[in-house]
């Protein structure tokens, strides 16, 4: 027996990846573990015809850097998500080519469904150009924040983690970013009215 | 304002924004597991290709004893290239080097019967003329491989040997191929323009990285002359100290132990000497081998092949590094890298230390016994093909 296996928490993401370094058929059970939740986030900034090779650049990439993990994290998902967005830089320009063609894109056609729903839905799509357009002004930076916290349900001391800045800065990039889509939104007023409509 | 207390608003916004940019199942594509896991394998082995930190598996059960049964020392002609085993002149060891009073870095010669050894195996390189190789072509290896791995269970085991047969670029700026007789075939991204691929399963559609290339059959960038192939090994441009980390049973924090300079050059050869060989480069190295200092003489060890020969060996932090060669030709066969009793000597450090850490031992419960494969490779064949993937 290893070390490793007789630990009691022996389940936790830390302790696997300390067993994943004798043993590299671990390191499936972190693939397993938190390979929807990266693909499903890199599909979204991405899009299908990337996500396969960021997120397999992501897990390979963290594979490797698996001796430096902290062990004192036992929860695994900022690390990755971290390793994702640097692995996600290397796609900028194409993500931000894909905003910009969203951005001019035609709003959706007839909307169907319960009423309350459509209303929804139609705020939601009238604010899809501009949400679009200011997704593709952001900054890098202030973009991976943004998109942590709306996309990839982080907490604020998640994202410091995951991009290694202090939790100021994140609460700093957020404000800076949630300002510029509040603008691009303009005179909608998309808190107004999509509270009224819930 | 704190971050806290502003309206979600157009955060709830931005993910009704995301909702239809989600894919459209729960899961990944399915081949994408694959993908990942193959590449995660793979990379072990390539460590040894491209300088990456190495693991070190817990130990394993020895596979190969020392003093192997001495008929499998007939294999040892499978030659080297044009298998020339002329001219080594008995098998008495030769005196030290003759330059052996020069002022170096490393100080002190190595033991005369390690010197010895490594100059007669100087000599069999010296003695084989090298073939004409152009640049786009391939330098096939074949060779055999042991590796330490533990299971799911924590029970360690010793995986191969195993067949390998791998296409170096003659010039280093090709793309290689690996193949092992598991059915792995992975495709070793060339050196072009000084960029190569990051990742090695997907080398068209992943980022490049900085890079030089590294020639497998010619000697461009590694020099032939002893003295300067010591300098190159003990880079004065790698400033950094380099470490291994040891984490024992039941711990959470591990700690670092510091590599000398010295068994870093000569893990550093013995990288080479899987990296480059061009006659040349390999006479080089072994008379460089022979003046860094505690290099020592192992007169019967066992190659991943199951071969007997004599090898050189640093041993430092726990691990033997062994550079095995025939007993006769004194050919060289190959690298070992082996348990041995643990003496720290280095500095050590519990938090994360100022240098690179350079490999990882996981300590555990009477798992890791001196004598113990940590891994192996022996080379059995080499040629100069036209293609990656192209039999001799």
């Amino acid at each position: 027996m290893t070390g490793v296996t007789t630990d009691t928490d022996a389940d936790t993401d830390a302790a696997i990846i300390q067993a994943s370094l004798a043993d590299p058929d671990q390191f499936a059970v972190i693939y397993d573990r938190y390979a929807a939740m990266l693909y499903r986030y890199a599909h979204q900034r991405v899009g299908a015809e990337s996500a396969d090779d960021v997120v397999a650049d992501a897990f390979l990439a963290a594979f490797r850097g698996r001796e430096q993990y902290d062990l004192s994290r036992p929860d695994a998902r900022p690390w990755l998500f971290g390793i994702l967005t640097r692995k996600l830089a290397s796609h900028h320009r194409k993500e931000k080519a894909r905003y910009r063609a969203m951005a001019r894109a035609a709003p959706d056609g007839v909307l169907d469904g319960p009423a309350d729903e459509v209303a929804t839905r139609v705020v939601a799509d009238a604010a899809k150009r501009p949400l679009a357009a200011a997704l593709a002004g952001l900054s890098r930076g202030d973009r991976d924040v943004l998109l942590l916290v709306a996309w990839g349900q982080l907490s604020y001391d998640e994202v410091a983690a995951a991009l290694k800045i202090p939790p100021g800065t994140v609460g700093s990039r957020l404000n800076r970013a949630r300002r510029r889509v509040r603008e691009a939104l303009g005179g909608m007023d998309p808190s107004g009215t999509f509270e009224e409509e819930r | 304002m704190t971050p806290d207390r502003m309206p979600s608003d157009e955060l709830s916004l931005l993910e009704e924004f995301g909702e239809p940019l989600k894919p459209a199942g729960t899961h990944p594509p399915a081949d994408l597991r694959h993908r990942v896991m193959h590449a995660v394998r793979r990379d072990r082995s390539r460590g040894r290709l491209l300088p990456r930190t190495a693991t070190w598996p817990a130990g394993a059960r020895l596979a190969w004893r020392v003093g192997a049964p001495a008929a499998v020392a007939a294999t040892i002609a499978a030659g080297l290239i044009a298998g020339n085993t002329a001219n080594v002149a008995g098998n008495a060891p030769a005196p030290p080097p003759a330059d052996a009073g020069t002022p170096t870095p490393m100080g002190t010669p190595a033991p005369a019967g390690a010197s010895g050894v490594l100059q007669l195996a100087a000599q069999h390189a010296e003695a084989t003329p090298p073939v004409d190789a152009r640049d786009n072509q391939f330098l096939y290896v074949e060779s055999m491989e042991v590796r330490s791995t533990s299971g799911k269970d924590g029970k360690a085991r010793v995986v191969g040997p195993v067949r390998v047969r791998t296409w170096l670029s003659v010039d280093g700026t090709r793309d290689g191929l690996v193949t092992d007789d598991t059915g792995a075939r992975t495709r070793l991204s060339g050196c072009r323009d000084g960029l190569r691929a990051e990742t090695i399963d997907r080398p068209d559609t992943t980022p490049k990285v900085p890079c030089t290339p590294e020639p497998a059959y010619q000697h461009t960038n590694v020099p032939t002359d002893p003295e300067k192939l010591l300098a190159y090994l003990y880079d004065p441009r790698d400033n950094r100290d380099h470490y291994v980390w040891l984490l024992e049973p039941g711990s959470r924090k591990g700690r670092y132990v510091k590599i000398s300079e010295h068994q870093r050059a000569f893990m550093k050869l013995a990288e080479l000497l899987w990296q480059n060989h061009s006659p040349a480069v390999q006479a080089a190295a072994f008379r460089a081998a022979a003046r860094i200092p505690g290099v020592e003489l192992r007169p019967v060890v066992t190659d991943a092949a199951g071969r007997a020969g004599a090898a050189a060996t640093r041993t430092e932090i726990g691990v033997r590094e062994e550079l095995v060669f025939a007993p006769q030709t004194y050919a060289f066969l190959g690298h070992n890298s082996i348990v041995a009793e643990f003496h720290v000597t280095g500095p050590e450090h519990t938090g994360q230390p100022p240098g690179a850490v350079d490999s990882i031992r996981i300590e555990t419960d009477r798992s890791r016994k001196p004598g113990d494969v940590v891994q192996k490779w022996a080379i059995l064949s080499t040629a100069i093909v036209d293609r990656a993937g192209q039999r001799p």
